[in-house]
């Protein structure tokens, strides 16, 4: 016989079920049940990783819908025999969701009431409570009641039988077995156990009492079963089972229509619109070619009957663009043409060359994909406008799961096992996640834990088990899902941790699996810069511009020459170290080599070893060779060497034979293996199918470490191509209009990787005039100004770097300022400026025009009779004490205090005069040492970046008076120097110079923590940050 | 004129006292929690590259092995008043300045000493039998003397323009004023206490809050402190002083009657009672006369002592003649009021809690404890000692009256009445077990409680009544 389990919960109910969905499906298989129900509680937050997990593996059980619910003395679990009935759970739990704040839910009567479809396993409490429970069941739903018998092989196992025997008899209602699963096998109970505490916020061995007494909670099989329950039982579920026909797979939504207008299919509407987009996009004419691949994309939409899916991006954009918010799209299929025309994206096709089909295929079986980005200060009035427009129960956000990772993972179980917190903190503290030599196990052991011992056992056992396991739900960056129907008719919606937002209960990836299409809506500081550096543009010089005609000016040398400098701080995507030094290597010479360089420098081709061949076959040093005609077709682009991700999944086509689906599943596959490990199962596949068409092993073997190296880092050429888009566009407007763009820039903080003083800095080094912040000159904002007696531009600094400063406390005082400025400070309080405002500005130096020192400043601005009404009027005769004098480095500190910024002579130049330090190699000259030469280089610590590549290296930003310098540090010298590579923030490394071309890093050697030397000029070093 | 003894590392000291040598190899630090920032440490500490100030990340990080304490402030107050205790034997006006300092006042004292540092030999000679390390300064003020000792001025005679010298090098921070305000006296320029004089008081009002008035007002003597002066707690010891020196015993009447009278005070403020008290009679020229008084029961009324003194002085002659008379009484017990009537039914009319209370006071806490449900299913641990009652509201299931300590195995013919009820659990603290438990009958018709291992073993582990 056989057996279906009907009330099982996974993982999804956070901290009580111990098994992962796919788990629990997959032991179910194995053990031969006939199906098996997923009923997490109040939640159907895990049913699609079960459901993809039976599709991608061909199993044959069958998966159930249900959910656990429990209302006041009434707990149930709900199962959903057809889609009738999934809806109405969905819109259950959706109002019990809506009703409470995140993480909870409260049912009300009428949501049990209104049950008209689903079938009701209820769970009696085995108490006199339940007799009212089974009339008032019973009133609504009779047919659809059964009495599930759970047996847990406690003590009160017979009298509880009977007690369920006894109701069954009383008010004829069928009686059925389930196991209450919450472990997929019984090796979990420690698990389980661990799980308990955490949510109760208690220590394992306070709480047995709360804890389940043995580990019949697992999957059981089916011989035990039959032995633990009367065969009737068993019958009676899997007849239960086997009423249940509904398949998530067909679950299917429609796009809202509204957005078409009567009498046109939205195929012919999207045409339409298409056809305007053309005039605008190509006012000189289409070109034939470029004629033919826009009929081909429409054809495809055609045929996948995606025209939906552009019409509401369209519709979305046109919005942005209306209110004059930049926007660009990406993703596989915004780089289209018919994008291009539907002014989704700014890349110019003609420059582009790329191929729709690239991006869309019909035999890939993928849904298209589209993100667009918008400003980020004003992505929030986009997000706005869809939920006015569809409303809230059309549209809601895509769930990001948030899962345990190791850090929390640590904190949690510690605390469940009872080790002391400080340890757990001591531990989690000096843990080197960027030491990839050494896995946090052997660290831990370094640390001084003992791993032997029964409780570090545990401890990591459990942690390794517990990492991944889901925590709570939370929203997605930007992922909408828009229907026409109402949503929680398709999935359980629920609120959000922020106030207004409703997210539902599956993320991205359980969305691709029911194929699903979702819009990305997401936020890109880098947008608003440009905005707003075109805004400024447009004010000082008359020129206006946007995106497209940037990209339809075509490339520009003068701004590439900059590029290949390595001069890129503030360009977007080419802007981090790394990206940096492998600037003046690839020398980007047009569009598509910015392209590649943005993908290039990654974790994923630099783990797969793919930059050092990629730029040896630039330099000609190396031969580029193809084993076949197919390859080449795929790698032909980046000289034989796959760097994007779609080459990836072409080439497993193309050379191994994999079909659009198998190409699909390894993508994902790609995406999630550091967390699961699932790229192992394709190795073989991958390899015989390499072989079987004549492509030699070495070659297969190395295409698979690609993909492995790949990892979730690979970046698909199709978001590469939009972000080239504005990478190009940042740096032409920082060659062209330095001041604009910097001043931008400092506006749009916080983004990118550079503070407001590093910003600055480079700046000054660009030969930009930096005007100080001024009490009568300066608004909230940074400001571009006509610099004195020239025809150039400086940047004034704004109130806003002011820490503590609000926008409104600023607007004030812009808005009382005399048009003569003010003279005194009492005229500041006279009109209303609040004595902590005033504060602020004395403390940020705005007031130097009319106070002499900050000192001075605090001083006459502390007596409080200066504050009553009679003594405003007065003349401030603040007595000349001699302590308000104050050095240069007072000053500087105090800059840095209050704004983080500072114009003065930079610390290590300071230290350098006060010959606190002796003079060392500069950052501008270590350019004109020799290769391999011995260097000692001072500086403050500004960056600190591990990327995740295999060697384990961290790159230090040190920055001194003259510029940046690069420290390159290998794990071996890390760990040996462990102190000064964690704390220090004015470090002094004694290296080896490292020159190749204009690339030059400093191999450190020894690392000297020279932090102290800060404090000795009384300073707080943390201030430098 | 005050001198202020700062003890920086009173705690560390107080442990290392009672700690074994083996112990202080290893290095030691002081956190304070709140802070989390060293506040003391041992050499082997130090030598590590800890610093005071330094955070517990950075520390631990610095040396490996560290062993790290907790700052207690009150442990710190017992060692100061152990070190005042001391001092007061020498010194008679002196200040606690909890958690770490004393302020010894000068003038008085030396009428008694020849000069200043022939006191301070007496002082020093006190502190050194102490074993504490510390700092002092010298000042007009306690705050004066105070801010020279936490800035480690160590000197014993200033001039006016020393202490002008001594005060421009001593940064705000050694001062104990709040932290907002140090801060707030920097922002306007301030860094050292010298530039403090600068101002009048009226000037500071006006910007600063009354703490920093206050103490830059006492700090120059331009305000008066009022100290609390120590009074040594506790053991009553108090010494009569005679105007002359007495021959004649019955002289002594008034002496003896004054010191037992305010014994009786003592005793009856802090509802103490004693059974012992001491008389030490100094004589010139001569040993003191020690004169020690017993009591079967406790007793505080000055009657009493007055009656068995006045017998043990009749067979007394003095040898020499008495300088001074002082009593002390060291020996203290709490007055209980007992049951006067053994006979009265009231004699068995104590409750629970007081029977408890009285237990617990006879046998010590440690030996009184509640039996207390722990809702573990292992039978062995579902039950625990506990200092306290089980308020808990654990259900239990049927278990048998009686429990083997140890299970025995099962070798008779048995009828399963009910079960299995499977137990696994335990995993977490080594004692794992994993058994079925069943509820039986045997021939006798006894029900017992059995259980199966895993192993198929099985064993009787209860019989029910």
């Amino acid at each position: 016989m056989s057996y279906a389990e009907l009330f099982c919960q996974s993982n999804f109910s956070f901290l009580t079920g111990a098994s992962r969905p796919e788990e629990l499906v997959k032991q179910a298989d194995f053990l031969g049940y006939s199906a098996i129900a997923i009923t997490d509680e109040c939640s159907l937050a895990g049913i699609v990783r079960a459901h993809a997990y039976i599709q991608e593996h061909k199993l044959k059980i069958k998966l159930i819908i249900g959910s656990l619910l429990k209302y006041q003395n009434i707990k149930f679990v709900a199962i959903c025999p057809n889609q009738l009935a999934y809806s109405e759970l969905c819109r259950v739990i959706s109002n019990a969701r809506r009703r409470s704040e995140k993480g909870a839910y409260q049912l009300s009567e009428w949501d049990i009431m209104s049950l008209k479809h689903v079938l009701l396993l209820w769970l009696p409490q085995g108490n006199i409570q339940d007799t009212q429970s089974v009339q008032w069941l019973c009133k609504y739903h009779h047919d659809r009641v059964w009495i599930a018998y759970q047996r847990k092989l406690a003590v009160e196992d017979d009298r509880y039988f009977a007690h369920c025997i006894k109701l069954a008899k009383a008010y004829h209602i069928p009686l059925c077995a389930v196991g209450g699963v919450l472990m997929h096998c019984p090796s979990r109970l420690a698990l389980q156990h661990t799980l308990t505490a955490i949510r109760l916020n208690r220590v394992i061995s306070d709480i047995p009492e709360f804890m389940i007494s043995n580990a019949e909670f697992a999957l059981r099989p089916i011989p035990k079963l039959k032995k633990l329950y009367a065969l009737s039982l068993l019958e009676e579920s899997e007849h239960i089972a086997r009423q249940c026909d509904f398949n998530l797979a067909n679950l299917a939504y429609q796009y809202p229509q509204e957005l078409v207008p009567q009498g046109l299919t939205p195929m012919a509407y999207l045409r339409s619109l298409v056809e305007k987009g053309k005039k605008t996009r190509f006012p000189d004419g289409v070109p034939p070619e470029i004629a033919a691949t826009i009929e081909k994309e429409l054809a495809l939409i055609e045929a996948l009957d995606y025209p939906f899916f552009f019409i509401t991006i369209h519709d979305i954009v046109m919005y942005a663009k209306q209110h004059d918010i930049l926007y660009q799209g990406r993703g596989s299929a915004a780089n289209s043409v018919v994008c291009y025309c539907l002014e989704i994206t700014a890349v110019d096709p003609r420059q582009v060359g790329v191929l729709f089909e690239r991006f869309i295929s019909k035999e890939r079986n993928e849904p298209p994909d589209i993100d667009v980005d918008f400003e980020h200060q004003r992505r929030e009035e986009v997000i706005q406008y869809i939920y006015n427009k569809y409303g809230r129960k059309r549209a809601a956000l895509a769930a990001t799961v948030i899962t345990y990772r190791l850090k929390s993972a640590m904190r949690d179980v510690g605390k469940a096992l009872g080790i002391e917190m400080a340890q757990i903190e001591y531990f989690i503290k000096h843990l080197n996640r960027r030491d990839k030599g050494l896995n946090w196990q052997a660290q831990l052991v370094e640390l001084g834990f003992e791993p032997s011992s029964l409780k570090g056992q545990h401890f990591i056992q459990l942690v390794n088990e517990i990492i991944g396991f889901p925590r709570h739900l939370s929203q997605h960056v930007g992922g909408f899902v828009i229907s026409q129907s109402p949503l929680h008719e398709l999935v359980p919606t629920e609120n959000a941790a922020m106030p207004e937002r409703t997210i539902i209960q599956w993320d991205k990836d359980d969305l691709e699996t029911l194929k699903l299409l979702k819009v990305d809506v997401l936020a890109l500081g880098m947008l608003s810069a440009i905005r707003k550096c075109f805004g400024y543009i447009a004010q000082h010089t008359d020129k206006s511009l946007d995106l497209a005609q940037l990209t339809r000016m075509q490339d520009d040398p003068l701004v590439y020459k900059m590029l290949q400098k390595g001069d890129s701080i503030g360009v977007f995507q080419v802007e981090s170290r790394a990206q940096m030094s492998m600037l003046p290597r690839l020398k980007p010479a047009c569009y598509y080599d910015l392209v590649i360089q943005i993908a290039i420098v990654r974790p994923g081709p630099i783990q797969g070893d793919m930059v050092h061949p990629f730029l040896k076959r630039r330099e000609g040093e190396e031969q580029v060779s193809y084993p076949s005609e197919a390859v080449k077709s795929v790698l032909e682009r980046t000289m034989g060497v796959p760097i994007f991700q779609e080459q990836v999944i072409k080439l497993a086509m193309v050379a191994a034979g994999f079909t659009g689906g198998e190409a699909d599943s390894l993508r994902r596959a790609m995406a999630s293996w550091k967390k699961t490990g699932e790229l192992m199962q394709f190795k073989e596949k991958l390899i015989r199918g390499m072989l079987e068409r004549g492509y030699e092993a070495q070659f297969a073997e190395r295409i698979f470490e690609q993909i492995c190296g790949f990892g979730e880092y690979g970046f698909p050429e199709s978001h590469s191509a939009s972000f080239a888009v504005l990478a190009y566009a940042s740096a032409w407007l920082k060659y062209y209009y330095p001041a604009m763009f910097y001043t931008a820039l400092l506006n749009s903080l916080p983004m990118g990787f550079y503070s407001a003083s590093q910003l600055l800095q480079d700046a000054a080094r660009h030969n930009v005039t930096i005007l100080p912040i001024c009490i009568n000159h300066s608004d909230y904002h940074h400001l571009v100004v006509k610099a004195d007696n020239t025809n150039t531009f400086a940047i004034r600094l704004g109130l806003r770097l002011i820490k503590g400063l609000s926008e409104t406390e600023a607007q004030h005082i812009t808005q009382q300022r005399p048009d003569s400025g003010f003279h005194r400070i009492a005229q500041l309080q006279q009109v209303g400026i609040a004595k902590s405002t005033i504060k602020k500005l004395i403390s940020a130096d705005a007031l130097h025009r009319f106070v002499d020192s900050r000192y001075a400043g605090r001083w006459s601005l502390a007596d409080q009779s200066r504050a009553l009404p009679l003594f405003v009027e007065l003349e401030e005769s603040a007595p000349q004490y001699n302590h308000f004098q104050t050095s240069e480095f007072e000053e500087l500190r105090e800059d840095y205090n209050t704004t983080k910024v500072s114009l003065r002579t930079h610390p290590v130049k300071q230290l350098e005069q006060a010959k606190l330090i002796s003079r060392t190699v500069k950052a501008n000259e270590l350019l004109y040492r020799t290769h391999k030469s011995l260097v000692t280089v001072v500086g403050l610590v500004t960056g600190k970046q591990s990327p995740g590549t295999a060697k384990g290296v961290t790159f230090f930003t040190l920055e001194d008076e003259t510029g940046n310098m690069n420290v390159i540090v290998w794990s071996g010298t890390a760990r040996a120097q462990k102190q000064a590579y964690m704390g220090a923030q004015l470090l002094e490394v004694k290296g080896i110079l490292e020159k190749e071309g204009e690339v030059v890093h400093v191999i450190a050697g020894k690392l000297i923590d020279r932090t102290e030397l800060l404090e000795a000029m009384t300073i707080k070093a943390r201030a430098f940050r | 004129m005050w001198i202020y003894l700062y003890f920086p590392m009173l705690q560390l000291e107080g442990i290392s006292k009672q700690a074994t040598t083996t112990d202080f190899i290893s290095s030691v630090v002081i956190i304070d929690g709140r802070k989390n920032q060293v506040v003391q440490l041992n050499s082997v500490a130090e030598q590590k590259g800890i610093k005071i100030g330094m955070g517990l990340g950075t520390a631990c990080a610095l040396c490996m092995q560290l062993h790290v304490l907790a700052y207690d402030s009150q442990l710190e107050r017992q060692q100061l008043l152990e070190i005042a205790d001391a001092l007061y034997q020498v010194s008679a006006d002196l200040v606690i300045e909890s958690p770490n300092g004393i302020a010894l006042k000068v003038d008085g004292m030396l009428s008694l000493h020849k000069d200043l540092s022939c006191y301070w030999l007496v002082i020093t000679e006190q502190l050194r039998q102490l074993e504490v390390s510390y700092h002092y300064g010298v000042g007009v003020s306690i705050t004066m003397a105070k801010l020279l000792a936490r800035s480690h001025n160590d000197t014993l005679q200033l001039t006016a323009s020393q202490t002008r010298y001594a005060l421009s090098k001593v940064t705000l921070q050694h001062t104990t004023l709040a932290e907002k305000v140090i801060d707030k006296l920097i922002r306007t320029g301030v860094k050292t206490v010298a530039q403090l004089e600068q101002f009048t008081l009226s000037e500071l009002a006006k910007r600063f809050d009354t703490e920093l008035v206050h103490y830059v007002g006492c700090l120059f003597g331009k305000l008066r402190e009022t100290p609390t002066f120590y009074h040594p707690p506790e053991v009553f010891e108090l010494t009569a002083p005679l105007l002359y020196e007495v021959e004649v015993v019955a002289w002594l009447d008034k002496p003896i009657g004054y010191l037992l009278s305010r014994l009786s005070m003592f005793l009856q403020k802090r509802s103490l009672v004693t059974r012992a008290v001491n008389f030490t009679f100094v004589l010139r020229d001569k040993n003191a006369l020690e004169v020690t008084l017993h009591s079967a029961e406790p007793e505080y009324r000055i009657s009493y002592w007055r009656r068995l003194l006045d017998l043990k002085l009749e067979s007394i002659t003095l040898e020499a003649p008495v300088q001074s008379v002082s009593l002390k009484v060291d020996e203290l017990e709490t007055q209980h009021a007992t049951v006067q009537d053994l006979f009265s039914a009231q004699q068995s009319a104590i409750s629970q809690q007081g029977l408890l209370s009285i237990l617990c006071t006879k046998l010590g806490d440690q030996a009184v404890q509640h039996l207390k449900l722990t809702g573990d299913p292992r039978p062995e641990k579902a039950s625990t000692y506990s200092r306290t009652p089980d308020i808990s509201n654990i259900q239990t299931p049927p278990r048998p009256t009686i429990l083997l300590s140890e299970p025995r195995p099962l070798c008779e013919k048995v009828r399963v009445i009910s079960g299995p009820e499977r137990i696994v659990s335990g995993w977490w603290d080594g004692e794992p077990v994993q058994r079925d438990y069943f509820i039986v009958q045997n021939q006798q018709d006894q029900h017992l409680w059995v259980f199966r291992e895993h192993s198929n073993q099985w064993y009787i582990h209860g019989v029910f009544s």
